[in-house]
This record gives structure tokens, sequence and C-alpha cells, in this order.
């Protein structure tokens, strides 16, 4: 229990200095002026539009997808359906760097810029950051309406028919009903993502609140801007989860009891328009990537000085990952078993606690960490343990989730019954619990080695000047516009987010069994 | 039962203050290889090392090497925190008096401008400032400069000429530059050079002529280097840089088609600034420590150093006597404006220009 507090204490330290940092020492006059300058409602604004733009487009698209891959008759229907999960392994500010080292003049689409006359860096900016956004972030609103249709039931849109309706008509309007929540719930997880994006919209120039921070955090001596816009981004996100419960709330699904017979259906002449579709997507939001980041490197060849760009920041990644699975692991394990064994409100808000990290942007936290070292321990300040501290107060939820499930899924009677049989709470903790958790924290262990692997924006505030992990070297190598040197680190940070897509399958099939 | 119950709880407990103690140790010591607190009672003289403390925004790669020949040359140990400049200029302004830091190199006189308007230094002994030009170190003697870094307008060889370039870079808003010009905004090299000229011309006209870089539509470039890369793909006919950058692309390829114009007259487009070094005031004073801090300041205008500083960065050694690396002219050549370094440490206000102005967000 007291570790508990202890872990909650410190992922909410950095978020209370933050606020004293940017309320405290300022004087009111700066607040007022702060919020009612036309910078701060035009960065609101941006940032409010860009995730509105990207959120439309993803659950447009994750829906007509949802739709092609989920009719029986499209052909290769279960490779289009991973299809469509992959851009999920490309990091939107690769996905960035691909495409503005795509579009530069010497690359794989610089015949469009030069044959159309256009100027250098014309791709960048608000559409830019939509576009790129949206063809990476799509499969978070694709995956849950995916399962949406593929649990709904067939009734209601025969109800539907019955009552008049053309076949067509009947059916969107039944499955719709179906699966309006999942839709709900995909769109808003977009949303989130959008707002606290940094990476792709700071290489784009799209000055949303992410960027803003980080070029006020760059150039300013005097902090405290960085820590107004900071607070005011995090309201902007509490403001969204908010709606989105009012929304969830609302439509409750009105799911019956009785068995289900799911609902089957056909693209007809649409099927191979459908499959073209796909593959188009494919094109875009894989082949070119890849295939591009890879010219790059060949054209480069041996020149490239693959020990800096490559070697050194991998060993650095793969260690902080490593160090960072561990810590969050531990300190997930007596959160899991609180919330899941003793019901009471204060483990409910150790629980929201925890999770505060997860939704607070990377920039946000990687700020607020800034601060609470040089207040705290200065000493601490630009050292790897606070890169950490950083990824487990970010990732942390990630890692209680799983380990969460299995405790969930761990009959409580088991233990009840090495209880009767007289073995003490170490030898039940051991030849109990612990077997049965082990496959939770491995998942716990895996999600947080790889989102710490691929993390930019805490990363690059907090790292030790001088050093790079493999998202600092992308970071640094597109600023400076070293394209091929990019190549290296990126289709590396692809590989390791191929992992996560990949534990994340194999837990959703893991959880499938168990239910 | 409720005991038994509670019991592994309690283990979690232990388990747990203790990882969370191992935690906090790692953050009490995760820095101690780059600097542990002074423990020993110092004592002057080269036979009992004294252990300083440097605050540095220049580069480990850089200036690594140069204070381990010092650690050398003296017996002395430093320890070293790296950061960015205006990083380690707002800690230092947290900090206070409280810094453990003996020395802080900055990249930029106005770093060095903002802690000694704010008091925070102490003064640098005349010996050593004698060593550089009055124009590279503070008046009041509170930081020196230790290498030169010129602005200048780097161009396209097959795009244009000197010929063709204008008297001053106040000229750049006449609309035949349209389209033409590479910046960096977000740059701390170049918010300097615009803080000169808001000290040259004031802020109406330097306001005037941000308006009219950005009304020819200016491209913007994250950083300096890619600017000069971009000039020599083609991308842009001319850019606003530090001179330095033209020397490593020129190094790699001798037919690199960019070359670096220095403004004449005064400009502020030629503005001189400095990579320097200052002694951060203290609340304990120790003789023996700020002795070794004035000697490591002395160790960095040192030939030896000075010549280290010019082969590997192309900047300007500025301690008398030195010359540049091969092939870039001599800095007596560069008419940099007249005006104290230490003025340009309003970076604020140069901020709030660029931001009004719509060039930074």
């Amino acid at each position: 229990m007291i570790s508990c507090l202890l872990i909650a204490t410190l992922a909410l330290t950095p978020l209370v200095y933050l606020i004293i940092r940017a309320l405290g020492e300022s004087e009111a006059a700066r607040v007022g002026s702060f919020l009612s300058s036309g910078r701060t409602l035009e960065h609101a604004g941006r940032s409010i539009g860009l995730a509105a733009v990207v959120t439309c487009s993803s659950t447009v698209l994750a829906f007509l997808l949802a739709l092609c891959t989920g009719a029986i008759d499209l052909p290769f229907r279960r490779t289009c359906t991973i299809l469509s999960v992959c851009p999920l392994a490309i990091p939107c500010y690769v996905g960035a760097t691909v495409y503005i080292g795509a579009f530069s003049p010497e690359g794989m689409l610089g015949g469009i810029t030069t044959g159309l006359g256009l100027r250098s860096g014309w791709f960048s900016g608000f559409w830019a950051s939509a576009f790129i956004l949206t063809i990476f972030t799509y499969p978070l609103a694709y995956l849950p309406i995916r399962a949406g249709m593929a649990s709904a039931d067939r009734s209601l849109i025969e109800a539907s028919r019955l009552l008049g309706r053309s076949n067509a008509r009947a059916w969107m309007s039944g499955m719709l009903a179906q699966v309006r929540s999942s839709i709900t719930a995909g769109a808003l997880m977009v949303a989130l993502y959008t707002l606290s994006e940094f990476g792709a919209v700071s290489m784009l120039r799209c000055d949303t609140f992410t960027r803003v921070i980080y070029l006020e955090y760059e150039s300013a001596f005097d902090r405290t801007g960085a820590a107004l816009s900071s607070l005011a981004l995090v309201l902007l996100i509490g403001f969204v989860l908010v709606i989105g419960e009012r929304f969830r709330g609302r439509n409750g699904s009105g799911k019956t009891g009785r068995s289900r017979r799911p609902a089957l259906w056909r693209l007809g002449r649409w099927r191979w328009p459908g499959l073209i579709a796909i593959l188009l997507l494919t094109g875009i939001t894989l082949v070119l990537p890849v295939t591009s980041l890879f010219a790059w490197w060949g054209r480069a060849g041996e020149t490239l000085a693959l020990a800096d760009a490559l070697v050194s920041p991998l060993l650095t990644s793969l260690s902080l990952a490593t160090i960072a699975g561990v810590v969050s692991v531990l300190f997930a394990l007596p959160v899991g078993v609180l919330v899941a064994r003793h019901h009471s409100p204060l483990a409910t808000i150790i629980e929201r606690i925890t999770h505060v990290g997860f939704g607070l942007p990377g920039i946000v936290v990687g700020l607020a960490l800034v601060f609470t070292s040089l207040r705290l321990l200065p000493i601490a300040y630009q050292s790897w343990s606070i890169v950490i501290a950083g990824y487990v107060i970010l990732f942390l939820a990630q890692a209680t989730g799983p380990i969460r499930t299995g405790l969930d899924q761990t009959p409580r009677p088991i233990e009840d019954a090495a209880r009767t049989l007289g073995a003490n709470w170490a030898r039940r903790f051991r030849t109990v619990t612990l077997p049965l958790l082990a496959p939770g924290m491995t998942s716990a262990f895996l999600l947080v080695f790889i989102s710490s692997s691929k993390e930019l924006p805490s990363t690059l505030l907090l790292a030790p000047a001088g050093t790079h992990t493999l998202a600092t070297r992308v970071w640094q190598y597109t600023e400076e516009a070293m394209y091929a040197e990019s190549a290296p680190p990126a289709l590396t940070l692809i590989a390791l987010s191929a992992c996560l897509v990949a534990t994340l399958v194999w837990r959703e099939g893991l959880l499938e069994k168990a239910r | 039962m409720e005991m038994k119950e509670k019991m592994p709880s309690r283990l979690l407990t232990t388990t747990f203050t203790a990882t969370c103690a191992l935690a906090l140790s790692g953050f009490m010591f995760g820095g101690s290889e780059e600097q542990s607190p002074p423990s020993d009672r110092s004592r002057a003289g080269n036979e009992n090392p004294i252990e300083i403390v440097v605050y540095s925004g220049r580069s480990e790669s850089l200036i690594g090497p140069v204070l381990e020949k010092y650690e050398a040359a003296t017996g002395n140990k430093v320890s070293t925190k790296y950061a960015s400049t205006s990083g380690l200029t707002a800690l230092l302004l947290e900090e206070g008096d409280a810094t453990p830091a003996h020395v802080f190199i900055a990249q930029d006189a106005g770093a060095l401008g903002a802690l000694a308007d704010r008091k925070m230094l102490s003064p640098i002994s005349e010996s050593i400032l004698v060593a550089v030009e009055p124009r590279f170190r503070s008046s009041a003697g509170s930081w020196i400069g230790v290498t030169g870094r010129a602005r200048s307008v780097a161009y396209n060889t097959s795009a244009m000429t000197p010929e063709d370039m204008p008297e001053s870079i106040r000229d750049f808003t006449d609309p035949k530059w349209k389209g033409r010009i590479g910046w960096a905004p977000g740059n701390g090299s170049f918010q300097a050079f615009v803080t000169a000229m808001r000290v040259r011309d004031g802020e109406e006209k330097t306001e005037a002529w941000l308006r009219g870089i950005m009304a020819n539509e200016a491209v913007v470039y994250p950083k300096n280097s890619a600017i000069v890369r971009a000039l020599g793909a083609g991308e842009v006919d001319l850019g606003f840089v530090n001179h330095y950058y033209l020397y490593r692309f020129l190094a790699e390829d001798p037919d690199f088609p960019v070359r670096n114009h220095f403004m004449p007259n005064g400009d502020p487009g030629a503005l001189v600034n400095i990579a320097g070094a200052c002694i951060p005031r203290r609340n304990r004073t120790d003789s023996a420590r700020l002795a070794a801090a004035e000697d490591l300041i002395r160790f960095l205008l040192d030939q030896e150093a000075q010549g280290y500083f010019a082969e590997s960065t192309y900047e300007y050694p500025l301690a008398a006597g030195m010359t540049p690396a091969a092939g870039m002219p001599p800095l007596a050549e560069i008419e940099t404006p007249e005006m104290d370094l230490g003025s340009l440490a309003d970076l604020e206000g140069t901020l709030a220009m660029l931001r009004k102005v719509g060039a930074l967000p």
C-alpha cells in the first residue's frame, strides 16, 4: 500500500511541479496576457483543427477499410486485414522524415517537386501534417471498428429491413447503430494521439502546442512560456477526454444476451476496386517508406558512418528501454495487485494516477521533469536516470494493464486453496501468483520496452547533450537534411515497432484463447 | 488469517521501498561519473589535485579533448556537464549562487551577457582578459571570448557571384530576392544577429526588415547546416548562416559549390559573435578552485587549445597572434559592427519580435 502511494507520488510529482512552475512564479499579469494573446488562441485553434481533420479523415478511412476487409468476398481478406494494421509499425516522425526526404530534390519523389516547379520544402505545414498523421494513425481507429463489425449482430439489420428499408440502407443503419461506440473509441484515440504528437508536426513545421512548447524551451532562457503552453495543452487534452467520455456514455451498446448471429456482407462488384484501393494505401504507407529508406541507404553505401548513425544509438536505446521496462514492471506489480485484490476508492485513485502519465504528451512530461530535476535534484539534470524516469511515467499504464488482466484471470480460489493447505505467503507468491502472472509481466515488459525505444520528445529534452538514441538520431538527421544518414536508424525503428504490432496481435490472441 | 493476508503486501512494500530507494539513489548518483560534489579539502598547489565542475554548452566531442589535456597538464580533475547553451543558462538562472559550476563555457555572447546582467558572474583576472581584443570580451571583465563565429551570407556559386550581392543585409527585402533566400529563424546564432540589428538599427527598422524577408518568401530551415546543404543542392541561392558550416562541407568536397560572403562596412549581417567562458558567482568562495577555474580559462586561450579549435571547428581563435584554419579570410578582414557583445543579452525581446512578425510560432 505504502509502495503504491510512493509510486503514485513519483508519477504525479512532475505534473505538480509543472503547475507550480507555470503559475507559481509568473505574475498573474503574465498568465492573463498568455491566455488572452492571439498567439495562444492561434496555437489552440491549430491544435484543435489538426486533431479534428486527422480524426475525421482517419475514422472515415478506417471505417471504409473495415468495411472492405470485413466483407467475406474480398480476395486475400486475411492479408488485407494485416496490411491495414501495419502502418502502426511506422512511428509518425519516421513517416514525416520519409516523406520530407522523398519530396526533397534528390529524393524518390523529387521529380514531383522539380517537375511541378514547387519550391523546395513545400511539403510542410498543416495539410502535410494532416496527411502524414492520417496515413500512420488510422489503424488506431481501424482496430476497434473492425472488431466492432466482426461482433455485430445480424438481427438488428434484419429488423431494420422488416421495417421496410432497402437492403443497403437497412444494412448501413443496422451496422452503424452497433459499431457507433467502437467508432467513438477509435476516433477518441486518434484525437488524443494527434494532440500529443510532437515529432511529425515539428518536422513539418505545423505550429501546434507541442511544437511551440519545444521551440520555447529550446530558445528562451526563461521557461515560463513553455510551462504555460504545456499547461494549456494538458487542459485541452483533459477537455477532449471529458467530451469523449460523454459520447461513450451516451451510446451504451444495446447488446442482447441471446446468442449472436454474425452479420455477413459482400462487396460484390466492388471487391476488386476495394482490393486495389487497399493495395494503393499499402503503397503509400508501407512500400514507399521502406523502399525510399533503403534507396537512401543504398545510395550513401559505404560512406555512411554506421557506428555513429546506428550502432551506438541502437545500444543506447536498447539499454534504456530494458531498464525502463524492468522498472515499469516492478512498479506496476504492486499497483496491479492493489487494484485487482483490494477494491477501495483509494486503489481506484492510485490506478487513475498511474494512468495520468499515459494521457500526457511526451513533450510535457519531458519539460515537467526538467523543472522537477532542476528543483529537487539538480545533479540528476541531463543524466540518464531522468530519461528513464520519464519513460516509466509515460508508459507505466502500459505495464499495469497486462499485469492487472493477468491477476483478474488468476482465480482467487487457487490462492485460497494454497493458503488452506498451509503454504505461507512467500511460498504462495512464488508457486502460485508469480507463475500465473509471468505472461502478463512479459507482455508488460515488451510493451514498455518497445514504446520506450521509439520515444522521441521527452528523450529530446532529457537526454544528456551529445548522446543519442535511435529516435533523436532520426530527428537530428532530418533537421540537418541528412536523409541518407537517417535511413539506418529509421529502418531499425520500424523493425522495433513492427515487434510492437506483433506483440499486440499476440496478446489479443492470448486474450481470445483465455475467453 | 487477516495477519497473513497482509503479509504479501508487506513484502511488496519492502521490495518497493527498496526499489524506490534504488531508483532515488540512481537519480542521486546517476550523474556522479560526470560530477561528484567536492568533498576533499583542497589545497593550493598541483601536487594535490583540485576538482572543478564545468558546465559546457559546447559538445563533448569538441571540448572533451582540451579538458583532458588540461587535466594532464595541471593534475586537476574536471567534471563536466554537457548540455545546450540555453539549457545551461536556464539551469544557472534557476540554481543561482548555489550552483556547483566553477566554469561555464557558452556558445553565445548573449547567454553570457544575460548572466552578467543579473550579476551572476565573478570577475576574471586582468592577466587573462588581456589575451583577447576588448571587443571580444565583457567590458566589466565578467566573461571572455575563446573563439569567434561570424555571420555570413552563403551563396551558391552557379546561381550568383559576389558582385550580385547588395551593400548590406538590410537590402535583401528587395523583391528581386523573392524565393531565393534560405534562413533559420529558430536558430540561436540567427537570433543573436537579430538582437544585434535591434541594437544597431532600432526596433522599428528591424521589425520592418523581418517582415520584408518574410514577404520575400524566404525558405525556412531548421538549422544553419541544413541551409548550407540546401545551397549546395541549389534549392535556394543564398542563406543567412554562420561562417564555419561551409568549411565542414568543403573539407569533404572541395568542389562544393557554395562560398561565404561577408557584408562590408560594419553591417550587422557580418556580426562576429563569440563562444566564451565565465566564472559563475558562488555562495561559497574557494580560492584554490577559483584559481583552478582561471587556469582552465587561461588554458582555453593557450596556443595549443586555440590551434585545436581553429582546425577542428573552423571558428576564429581569439587569442592574440593566432591565425585561422587554412583557406579562411583573416578575422581582421571581417567588418563586424562596432558594438558591445554583452548587449546581445536581450534574447527575450528578439524572440518576442520574431513571434510578432510570425517568423516563430
